[in-house]
């Protein structure tokens, strides 16, 4: 299997980490029942890629064998953004000019996590998200993974993300702190519900627990004990 | 005849979710104004800046009210021996007979006598002269203060010594017990009254007031406009979603998964 290596996986600050924890522990739960776990938003740049590249990475460190698919065939930017380095053909290509389900999935530095790239964008990527092979491609994974993560565009920007949710168990929306609208957000769960698809649940991205009213809606007493080094004592 | 509800029925459960929502606002409206705090400060200082500016531009302007204001005194002293009366009840005895004093003297054959003898007939309307006298008594004293008010500063220091003589001859014969010894003669004021408005102080608590409040209400009218997602409760109860956890916006600290 071909490897590649993500040069620019951050690691994020204890606060974060526990509520990475958190988050991927809730969907260990629910990945029982979820083997296709979509991720989308409502609107773009809210958080997808990165929610979707720290999951992977947190559950591969459990133990899992966990497999990334982006599918964001018009504009993906995650292997830019990660510094993924050894990318050869994506799932793009795979769609267009067929071959192996290998040939496109890739072995990462962190082991048990695996990265199936976006590949060169495409204009009108519905035909290919249609496919057969598309669809065998995530029976694939699915049989060869405990989990499979599929990183989707804005459900509210393009159709795509609909289109992929039907093909999938359960699908997590992420939201951005004082960014999403409300409205977005409702239209985006109506349009994954029309697909037949359960959402999971929503993750709130980029909170800022630098308010008073942030800090008492989101892990008050973990922020506080973090803050106060509680967690820094050593008996 | 009386109507009971059904605990369970979907018009309370309606009712209580309302309810329930009304609060969840007012906390938020709550913890967004504790975050804004210190521009709520900042404008109540402002605020308090304008207050003390609307007093101190009257003051530049010598802003003044063209009334003269003059004041005699009165002792009123009971003669009922109050060595042996224990202190509590010497105080209210004297506030009793301070008060039925006042009482004595806020009556219309004491203002007709005033304007008789100082023969404002024809040159004031009764209510007028009313008004231009005033008593109280300062503190907890036995002391009867009595002020005449005038544009005219002589005719003020007469109607307050006028008053005093009056009520020289009038508490004696209606109150028994009590002797008015003359305390304080008025003299004829030299400069008018101020303008009459409320204390610098009191100017200077309502601009910071107002500030503060202003600030505080023009936040919480954008937090109900507001449309964007702020909380889990929010997600929770409006979409009815789980929300799996809230990622807090990063700082990154090193690299990892080399």
């Amino acid at each position: 299997m071909k490897q590649v290596k993500l040069n620019r996986l951050e690691a994020l600050d204890r606060v974060g980490a526990e509520s990475l924890n958190a988050i991927c522990s809730n969907l260990s739960f629910a990945s029982e029942n979820f083997k296709k776990i979509m991720l989308t938003s409502a609107s773009a740049r809210e958080g997808k890629s990165y929610l979707s590249v720290h999951i992977l990475n947190n559950l591969a460190r459990r133990g899992k064998r966990v497999a990334l698919v982006d599918c964001d065939l018009r504009k993906s930017d995650l292997v830019n953004q990660y510094g993924v380095e050894g990318v050869g053909k994506g799932l793009a290509e795979y769609l267009t000019d067929g071959g192996l389900a290998e040939d496109v999935v890739y072995e990462t530095n962190v082991p048990g996590a695996y990265l199936v790239p976006a590949g060169a964008a495409v204009v009108d990527p519905l035909p290919l998200l249609h496919s057969p092979k598309f669809t065998a491609l995530l029976e694939e994974l699915t049989a060869k993974f405990d989990l499979v993560l599929i990183d989707t565009p804005s459900v509210g920007l393009v159709i795509d993300a609909a289109e992929i949710a039907a093909l999938c168990d359960g699908a997590v929306l992420v939201c951005e702190y004082g960014k999403t609208r409300r409205k977005d957000l409702a239209q985006a769960k109506r349009q994954i519900e029309a697909a037949h698809c359960p959402i999971i649940g929503c993750v709130m991205n980029k909170v800022s627990f630098k308010t008073i009213s942030s800090k008492m809606y989101y892990n008050k007493a973990l922020y506080a004990r973090m803050k106060s080094g509680y967690y820094d004592q050593r008996k | 005849m009386t109507v009971q509800t059904n605990p369970g029925s979907v018009q309370n459960r309606n009712d209580a979710w309302q309810d329930e929502e009304m609060e969840i606002d007012l906390l938020s409206i709550m913890f967004r104004l504790i975050d804004k705090w210190k521009i709520i400060v900042i404008a109540a200082l402002v605020g308090a800046l304008l207050g003390a500016t609307m007093v101190i531009i009257p003051r530049l302007s010598d802003k003044e009210s063209g009334q003269y204001t003059a004041t005699a005194k009165l002792y009123l002293q009971p003669t009922v021996p109050t060595t042996s009366i224990i202190d509590g009840f010497d105080t209210s005895l004297t506030a009793y007979m301070l008060a039925e004093c006042r009482e004595a003297l806020n009556s219309q054959q004491v203002y007709q006598e005033l304007i008789a003898r100082l023969g404002l007939q024809g040159v004031y309307k009764y209510n007028e002269v009313l008004d231009m006298v005033t008593f109280w008594t300062p503190g907890n004293t036995h002391i009867l203060a009595v002020s005449g008010t005038s544009s005219d500063p002589e005719e003020a220091m007469n109607l307050a010594n006028t008053f005093v003589d009056i009520a020289q001859e009038v508490i004696p014969q209606q109150i028994e017990n009590i002797e008015v010894v003359p305390f304080l003669r008025a003299t004829v004021p030299v400069e008018p009254a101020p303008a009459e408005g409320s204390s610098s102080m009191m100017k200077v608590i309502i601009g910071f007031a107002l500030g503060a409040f202003l600030v505080c209400a023009v936040y919480a009218v954008l937090f109900l406009m507001d449309d964007k997602v702020r909380s889990a409760e929010d997600i929770e109860k409006r979409f009815g979603l789980t929300v799996l956890g809230a990622l807090p916006a990063q700082v990154v600290k090193k690299e990892a998964g080399k």
